[in-house]
C-alpha cells in the first residue's frame, strides 16, 4: 500500500506547492506580469518567520498577523511607487513590453542575495509546534508533519477567500474590471493604479502566509527562493496562468508527479519528471490547463 | 483586361457572428478599388482574408490565377501582395529609412539595393520628414506614407491599402491620393478601404459597398452614386444633393 | 556624422582607444588582473551570444546557459574519454548545441513573452538535474553531480592547455572580437533588420514577408554555436565543470543580466556590460569574499533594476552618446560644430 500512501503524501505535498503558487498566480491574473521576485518574497517571509521564532519563540502560524500585513503593504507600495512608472511608460511606447519582467528579475537577485549576505547559506530551521509534531493515521502507515496538514488546509481557505474577494465584493469587480480591460475600467472611473496594488498587495499576502507554512515544514535557506519560484511559476504555467483553481491543480500534479514518482525513481529525477510534463503541457496547451484561452 | 484577384463566395465566421457572407468579385489589373461602407460591414475582415491574416470559412481566392485561399501571410509578400494595416504599425526602433529597408529586403538580400529601392518608394509616397529619423517620432501623415513606402517596398503587384487617409487634414489627403495615383501608374493595382465617400469617389475605377457583412452594390463610381440601395444604406441623401 | 573626414578614426574613435587597451594593458599586468580581463572577455563573448537571438528579437531567454554547458561537456568528455584536442572538440560541440538549440526551439519559439522565458528557465533545469543524476549514458560518461575536473596535459597548446594566463587572455579576446563581428555584420544584413522589425511588431514584420521563425532559428542557431564555443573555453580554462557550474540558473541569468544592462539588442551592449559588472562584482567579492557571498549578484540585481528605471536601452546608447560629444569636441575645435540634433 505504498502507492496510496504516496498519493497522500503527494496530496499534501501539492496543497503546499499550490498555496505557494496561488499569490503569483493572482497578481499574474489581474496584472499581466510575472513576478519573477516570487520566489524572493517567499523566502524573505519565511526568514521573517525564522527570526520572529528564533528570537522570540513566536509561531510561524501566529507571526502571519505580523508578517501578512507587512507584505500586503510592501506589495503595495511596490506596485503604487515602482512598478507604476514602469506600466505608465510601457503603455505609452511599444520599446519595452518586458521591462516590468525584467525589474522582478533584478529584484529577486537582489533580495535573494540580500538575504544571502545576511544569514549566510546555513540551512535553518524553524522547530515549532507544528514542525516536530505528526499527525498519524492507518495504525501510523501515514505520518505527517501537522505544518503540511494545516498548509494544505490553509490553500484551500486562501484560495477560498481570494475567490470570494474576486467574485462577490464591489472590490473584486474593480479587480476583474482592471484585469479584462485596463484602459476600459479608467474610463469608468476605477483607479487602475490603486487596484493593481491592491491585487499585488493580495498576492504578496498570499506569498506570506505560504512562506509561514514552508517554514514550518521545510529548511529555511536562500535557495528556497530559487527551488520554491521555480517550481511556482511551472505550477502556475501548469495549471493557467491567472487561474486561481489552476494553481492548487498544478501544485497536486506536483506534488504526485514527485511523490508518486519517488517510489519508481530517485526523487531527483521524478523532479525532472515534473519538469517534463510542465514543457510538453506548455507546448501542447500553453494557456494551461484551466486557463482562458486568449 | 485581365484580373488580378478573383474572390469567390467567401464567407468568415467568427462562432455565431458572420463578418462576411458569401462574397464574390473580381479586381481588375491596374486598376484602383475601393472598399466602402459603414463600420463593422466587414472590410477590414475581407482585407484580413485577402492578406491571408485568417483564412475564410469558406470560399475561395484567387490570386493571379492561383487559389491562395489557405496561404501563409508571410509568404503573400513574395507573391506580390502587400499590405497597410488600419493602426499603422511603424518598426518604431528603426528609422524611417531602415523601415522601408525592412520592405525591400525581401527582393533584394544586400543592403545597399534594398536602401536604393527603399529611398525610391519613400520618395514616390512623397516623405516629407528625415528618413534618418525613428519612425516613432514621426507624425501622422508620415507615419501612414511610411507604412504605404514600407508595403511598396516589396515591390508588390497587388497593393491594400486599410483606412489611409484617416486622421488626415484635407490637404494631406490629397497628397495621399495623388501618392496613390503615381502607385497605379508604375502598374500597381490597388484596393482600397476608406471612409471619406468624396475622396474615394474621385479616386477610384470600381467600388464596392459592404453592408453587414454583404455586397450591397458594385460598379463605377458613377454606377454606385445612383444606385437606390447604396444611397439608403450608406451614401444617404445628402451625398446625392451635394 | 556631424563632421565631415575620411579617417576611419572618426566616429570610431573611443572604439579603437578600447580595443587598443585590451590588445596592449593585459600583457603589464599581475595575473590576478589578468584574470579579471579574461572574465570580461568570456562574459561578454556570452553576453554577445546571448544578444544575438534574445537581445535582438526581445524574447528573453533565462536559461542559455545549457547550450554553453553542451559545448563545455561535449568537448571535455571527447578530449577525457578520446583524446580529442579541444580545439577540434569545440567545434563539435558548437555543432552540437547549435542542433540541440534549433530543435528545441523550433518548439518553444511558439511560446510568448514570459512563457518562453519560463519555458528556457525549466529546460535548463530539466538538463541540470538530468546531468546530476545520470553518471552514464551508454558509453558516455557524464560524471553526475560531481563534474569534471580536467586532467593536466602538460602545457600543451594543441591540447588547449596553456602555462600563461596572457595565451587564454588572447583567445578569448579574439573569440569575442570574431563573435562582435559576426554582430555587426548581422546587424547590417537582412537578417539584423528582420529580427528588429520582429521586435518591434511581428504582425507587421510578417507582411513583408519576413518568416519570423525561421530567421528566428537562425539567429538562435548563430547564438547557440558562439556560447558553446565560449563553454568550453570556460571547461578549459577553469579546468572543472560541473552541473551546478555550467547548467546553473544563476549563470543563465547573469549572462542575460550582462547583456540587458550593456544595451539590448546593440553590438557592443554586452562588451560594455560586461566590462561595468565583471570587474565591480569581481573586486568587491574579492574584498569580501568570504564574509559576503552572493554580494555580486546582489549589485547585478540593483544595478538591473537602476538601468530598468533609467535608462530602458541600456548604459551603451548613454555611453555612446558621451563618447561622441566628447570625440566632437576633440576633433572639431577649432571648427564650430553643428548644433548636435540627437
Amino acid at each position: 500500500m505504498n502507492i496510496m500512501m504516496s498519493v497522500l503524501h503527494g496530496l499534501v505535498l501539492g496543497g503546499a506547492y499550490g498555496l505557494i503558487a496561488l499569490g503569483l498566480s493572482l497578481i499574474f491574473g489581474v496584472i499581466r506580469i510575472v513576478n519573477f521576485a516570487h520566489g524572493a518574497f517567499l523566502a524573505t517571509s519565511a526568514y521573517l518567520y525564522y527570526v520572529l521564532f528564533s528570537s522570540y519563540g513566536v509561531d510561524p502560524f501566529l507571526g502571519m498577523i505580523l508578517v501578512v500585513p507587512i507584505f500586503f503593504i510592501s506589495g503595495f507600495l511596490l506596485q503604487k511607487v515602482l512598478i507604476r512608472p514602469l506600466l505608465l511608460r510601457e503603455n505609452a511606447s511599444v520599446l519595452e513590453p518586458t521591462s516590468v519582467m525584467l525589474f522582478t528579475i533584478g529584484l529577486d537577485y537582489a533580495m535573494a542575495n540580500l538575504l544571502l549576505m545576511i544569514f549566510t547559506s546555513k540551512y535553518r530551521t524553524v522547530n515549532s509546534w507544528s514542525y516536530s509534531n505528526y499527525l498519524r493515521l492507518f495504525n501510523a502507515t501515514f505520518v505527517t508533519q501537522w505544518s503540511r496538514v494545516i498548509s494544505i488546509i490553509l490553500a484551500f481557505v486562501v484560495a477560498g477567500i481570494l475567490s470570494l474577494i474576486m467574485h462577490r465584493t464591489e472590490l473584486g469587480k474593480r479587480i476583474q474590471a482592471v484585469s479584462q480591460n485596463r484602459d476600459a475600467a479608467a474610463l469608468c472611473g476605477v483607479d487602475v493604479h490603486t487596484t493593481y496594488g491592491i491585487a499585488f498587495g493580495l498576492g504578496s499576502a498570499a506569498v506570506a502566509i505560504a512562506g509561514a507554512c514552508m517554514a514550518s515544514f521545510y529548511l529555511v535557506s536562500p535557495s528556497v527562493g530559487n527551488v520554491f519560484g521555480t517550481k511556482s511559476f511551472m505550477i502556475v504555467v501548469l495549471g493557467g496562468l491567472g487561474s486561481l483553481p489552476g494553481a492548487l491543480l498544478g501544485g497536486f500534479i506536483f506534488g504526485l508527479i514527485e511523490s508518486v514518482g519517488a517510489q519508481f525513481m530517485t526523487s531527483s529525477m521524478a523532479n525532472l519528471l515534473s519538469f517534463a510534463v510542465f514543457l510538453i503541457v506548455l507546448v501542447v496547451k500553453p494557456e494551461g490547463l484551466l486557463g482562458k484561452k486568449k | 483586361m485581365s484580373n488580378i484577384m478573383r474572390l469567390d463566395h467567401v464567407t468568415k465566421k467568427f462562432g455565431g457572428l458572420t463578418a462576411v457572407n458569401d462574397f464574390s468579385g473580381e479586381i481588375e489589373t491596374g486598376s484602383i478599388v475601393g472598399l466602402i461602407g459603414p463600420n463593422g460591414a466587414g472590410k477590414t475582415t475581407l482585407f484580413n482574408m485577402i492578406a491571408n491574416y485568417f483564412h475564410p470559412t469558406s470560399g475561395k481566392i484567387y490570386f493571379k490565377d492561383q487559389d491562395i485561399t489557405e496561404a501563409k501571410t508571410e509568404d503573400m509578400a513574395g507573391m506580390g501582395l502587400a499590405r497597410t494595416f488600419q493602426v499603422t504599425k511603424p518598426f518604431g526602433d528603426m528609422t524611417v529609412l531602415q523601415n522601408a529597408m525592412v520592405g525591400a529586403f525581401l527582393k533584394h538580400p544586400k543592403a545597399k539595393d534594398a536602401e536604393e529601392i527603399a529611398r525610391k518608394t519613400l520618395e514616390l509616397v512623397e516623405t516629407t520628414c528625415d528618413l534618418d529619423m525613428k519612425a516613432v517620432h514621426t507624425t501622422t501623415v508620415d507615419k501612414k506614407k511610411l507604412e504605404i513606402a514600407r508595403a511598396l517596398s516589396v515591390e508588390p503587384e497587388l497593393l491594400l491599402l486599410d483606412e489611409v487617409m484617416a486622421g488626415c487634414n484635407p490637404q494631406e489627403k490629397l497628397e495621399l491620393v495623388d501618392a496613390c495615383r503615381k502607385i497605379r501608374d508604375t502598374g500597381i493595382t490597388i484596393i482600397i478601404i476608406e471612409h471619406d465617400i468624396k475622396t474615394i469617389m474621385s479616386l477610384c475605377d470600381k467600388i464596392f459597398i459592404l453592408h453587414r457583412g454583404e455586397k450591397l452594390v458594385e460598379g463605377t463610381p458613377e454606377v454606385v452614386a445612383n444606385d437606390k440601395r447604396a444611397i439608403s444604406a450608406y451614401l444617404g441623401e445628402d451625398f446625392v444633393n451635394a | 556624422m556631424k563632421y565631415k573626414g575620411n579617417s576611419i578614426f572618426k566616429g570610431n574613435f573611443f572604439l579603437i582607444v578600447l580595443g587598443l587597451i585590451f590588445i596592449i594593458v593585459p600583457i603589464f599586468l599581475r595575473t590576478y588582473y589578468k584574470s579579471v580581463f579574461i572574465l570580461i572577455c568570456l562574459y561578454a563573448l556570452t553576453g554577445v551570444a546571448w544578444n544575438f537571438i534574445c537581445g535582438y528579437v526581445g524574447t528573453i531567454s533565462l536559461g542559455h546557459c545549457l547550450y554553453m554547458g553542451i559545448g563545455a561537456y561535449t568537448s571535455t568528455i571527447l578530449l577525457e574519454m578520446l583524446g580529442v584536442s579541444p580545439w577540434i572538440g569545440m567545434f563539435v560541440g558548437a555543432v552540437l548545441a547549435t542542433v540541440f538549440g534549433v530543435l528545441i526551439n523550433w518548439v518553444t519559439f511558439r511560446l510568448k513573452g514570459p512563457y518562453f522565458t519560463l519555458a528556457s528557465i525549466a529546460l535548463c533545469e530539466l538538463i541540470r538535474t538530468f546531468v546530476t543524476n545520470t553518471d552514464t549514458i551508454g558509453p558516455i560518461r557524464l560524471k553526475g553531480g560531481s563534474g569534471w575536473s580536467l586532467t593536466q596535459t602538460g602545457y600543451q597548446a594543441g591540447l588547449f592547455e596553456f602555462s600563461s594566463k596572457l595565451s587564454y587572455y588572447y583567445i578569448i579576446f579574439i573569440m569575442l572580437l570574431l563573435a562582435l563581428l559576426a554582430t555587426y555584420k548581422m546587424s547590417k544584413s537582412r537578417l539584423g533588420y528582420y529580427l528588429v522589425a520582429i521586435r518591434s511588431d511581428d504582425d507587421a514584420a510578417r507582411s513583408l514577408g519576413v518568416n519570423i521563425t525561421r530567421c528566428k532559428l537562425i539567429a538562435m542557431g548563430i547564438s547557440c554555436f558562439m556560447i558553446s564555443l565560449a563553454g568550453t573555453f570556460y571547461a578549459q580554462y577553469f579546468r572543472y565543470i560541473g552541473p551546478d557550474t555550467v547548467f546553473s540558473h544563476d549563470l543563465a541569468v547573469k549572462i542575460a543580466l550582462i547583456a540587458l544592462i550593456g544595451g539590448q539588442g546593440t553590438v557592443m551592449g554586452p562588451v560594455v556590460g560586461a566590462i561595468i559588472l565583471v570587474p565591480l562584482s569581481e573586486l568587491l567579492s574579492a574584498r569580501f569574499a568570504s564574509s559576503m557571498a552572493g554580494l555580486d549578484l546582489f549589485i547585478y540585481g540593483i544595478v538591473m533594476m537602476l538601468v530598468v528605471f533609467f535608462m530602458p536601452h541600456g548604459i551603451d546608447e548613454h555611453i555612446v552618446r558621451l563618447a561622441q560629444k566628447v570625440e566632437e569636441r576633440l576633433f572639431s575645435s577649432g571648427k564650430k560644430s553643428p548644433a548636435s540634433d540627437s
